[in-house]
């Protein structure tokens, strides 16, 4: 039976992308079950930094505590339930509640209460610290954390993808981290369509983005080179995520200074320091890995990245029908200021509410949501079978492969989302029962 | 931590602009955001210096250290070596325009309505060099197909006298929202 989606993943049901029911279950069964990327490590890396971040619908704050664990909690204030933080981002001893004064440190614990031995003696302080998220992890200087205390590891749900995201996150011996952010900005869209697009939607590009290709020449050569599929692929893994990439010739794994793209190695210092360490991305990521250059891609369900341009995005969903890009640029520590500089200057030439792309893939997604709101769509599927059946193995690069401009990652990514929908056993909150 | 986008600004020792140059200054900003609405950009672009810069930085709520804080608005911005909501120059603006014009994205294509009204514009001299910074508050609406969107904020212009007209050489706009529902920047 055909739910949302159909067992090959092909045909997809609109009213995925506006059902408020749907959004309701989504909030729960795939934001309190998925383990989501909430900041880098950089972002708090002294004792009392916090990030005001979101879990799905869910505002959570990411701090570093005087012991210099990560915490991950609810932001708000266990009293009387007023929104605790209003600060995207600082350093601080304690969070005060505006409202009555109740504190917490850094931890989540509650530090004090306003005339609490005198009004309230018995007052179990342990009781009611602010809402810790259970399990928190980090991956190469990336912080995800879960709702749920069943979850898998990290590391499990990320499986086969790991081999392929070290090309990005792995390639030397000290992590990225936060060079430029976080730039947010809205759409009036559905929020699967986002890491559905980033995930290996290359399909897109010649149509939407021909105006690009029009005004700059060189990013339409990179761009056709992603579609081309003696260069490129996309490859899906279990657990709904993917991406697209170019794998290069054994003849250029020397001189693949990767995973920075191409025309940014114009400029004599980013060549240079690429060239630099190149040694070390060789000898950890050995020859084939060197080879890859992955485009863009998504870790189930909304974190995508773009290694080319060292790019995350979180896809934040704000209801039905709109959503929160938020974009991180990355570098490592060690990089000169003029690095720094072609790598943010690179992301705002491409991504971003003024990039030469992201414009039109917004009013692409905004106007998907008026054409599949419509009321005689609800129940006529769209179309997602791009070469379905075309599918391919490799004996030494784990995933099923595609055709670069293939839908099939966008299919994993929905089959994915269908499964753990309909997945029995999980409460309103996400709870398991 | 000071707002590097601010703090090339030139902030103290200046003069008000003459009452003549201010109302000449006010009129080139009211002609330029007429170009936009209009839609001639290259009329438009030929109202920036060869080397100018445009700088949108991101802004963020942050909490305010009581008695000791500024209030600065400064504060709340990206610095240089963070990341801005936008940076151009002449080429990336350029480049813009010829994606506009192409006919071919849909962003643009049917284009928006447009009306951009600009105020509060406040004229001081820099030095002898006739190089002007001027401020002024903005508030854009635009409309198509059922979606209407308004964006405000203040820009900060570095402008320099050329013959008996004006050019832009430096725009530094500060927004007036953290989160921008807003694709395709440029042109404020």
């Amino acid at each position: 039976m055909m739910r949302w989606v159909s067992s090959d993943g092909s045909l997809i049901q609109p009213a995925i992308y506006h059902d408020p029911a749907v959004y309701e279950q989504e909030m729960s069964a795939i934001f309190g079950q998925s383990w989501q990327f909430v900041g880098m490590t950089s972002q708090v890396a002294n004792p009392g930094d916090f990030f005001l971040t979101r879990m799905g619908a869910d505002e959570v704050l990411l701090t570093r505590d005087e012991s210099g664990a990560l915490r991950v909690m609810l932001n708000i204030c266990r009293h009387r339930g007023y929104q605790l933080c209003q600060a995207e981002r600082g350093n601080t001893k304690r969070f005060v509640c505006p409202f009555h004064g109740w504190s917490y440190r850094t931890d989540g614990s509650l530090e004090a209460v306003p005339l609490g031995r005198k009004l309230c003696p018995d007052l179990d302080h342990g009781e009611f610290g602010l809402v810790q998220v259970p399990r928190v992890e980090v991956y190469r200087g990336l912080v995800f954390a879960c709702f749920d205390e069943a979850a898998p590891p990290l590391i499990e749900v990320i499986g086969d993808l790991g081999f392929y995201l070290e090309t990005f996150l792995g390639r030397r011996d000290q992590d990225l981290i936060m060079i430029g952010g976080v730039q947010k900005w809205k759409v009036p869209a559905n929020w699967k369509i986002g890491p559905d697009g980033m995930g290996g939607d290359f399909y897109h590009t010649a149509a939407l983005h021909a105006s690009t290709f029009v005004a700059s020449p060189s990013l339409r050569d990179t761009i056709k080179a992603m579609g081309d599929p003696e260069l490129a692929r996309n490859i899906s893994f279990p657990g709904g995520h993917g991406f697209n990439m170019l794998l290069l010739p054994e003849t250029a794994a020397g001189e693949t200074l990767f995973p920075v793209e191409p025309r940014l190695l114009e400029v004599p210092s980013v060549r240079e320091y690429f060239t630099a360490i190149q040694p070390e991305a060789l000898d950890r990521l050995g020859p084939l890995r060197a080879r890859m250059k992955i485009n863009t891609g998504t870790l189930f369900p909304n974190l995508s990245y773009s290694p080319g341009i060292f790019t995350l995005r979180l896809t934040v969903p704000a209801g039905p029908g709109q959503i929160e890009n938020w974009c991180w640029v990355l570098g490592y520590a060690d990089m000169p200021a003029e690095v720094r500089e072609t790598l943010r200057r690179a992301y705002l030439g491409v991504f971003g509410p003024d990039g030469c792309l992201e414009p039109d893939d917004a009013e692409a997604w905004t106007l998907v949501n008026e054409g599949t709101g419509h009321r005689r769509m609800r129940d006529v599927p769209l179309f997602a079978g791009m070469g379905l059946g075309m599918e391919m193995t490799h004996p030494a690069m784990p995933g099923l492969h595609h055709h670069p401009l293939s839908e099939g990652v966008s299919r994993g990514f929905y089959l994915q989302w269908q499964e753990m929908m309909m997945r029995k056993g999980t409460d309103a909150q996400g709870g398991r029962q | 931590m000071t707002g590097a986008a601010l703090s090339t600004l030139p902030v103290a020792g200046l003069s008000p602009a003459s009452g003549e140059d201010a109302h000449a200054i006010q009129r080139f900003l009211f002609e330029e955001a007429e170009l936009l609405d209009d839609r001639r950009y290259r009329a438009w672009l030929n109202l920036w210096t060869p080397d100018f810069e445009y700088r949108v930085p991101a802004r963020f709520h942050r909490q305010q250290d009581g008695l000791k804080d500024t209030w600065g608005v400064a504060r709340e911005l990206s610095r240089d070596d963070e990341l801005p909501v936008v940076l151009h120059d002449r080429t990336s603006m350029e480049a813009q325009i010829i994606r506009i014009e192409s006919g071919r994205s849909a962003s643009d294509s049917p284009p928006w309505f447009t009306t951009r009204l600009i105020a509060n514009v406040i004229a001081d001299r820099v030095d002898e060099d006739d190089r002007f910074h001027v401020r002024s508050r903005f508030l854009i609406q635009r409309y198509k197909r059922g979606r209407e969107q308004f964006i405000a904020g203040s820009r900060h212009d570095l402008l320099m006298r050329a013959g008996d007209d004006w050019r832009i050489a430096r725009r530094t706009v500060i927004l007036g929202s953290d989160v921008y529902r807003w694709a395709s920047f440029a042109l404020i």
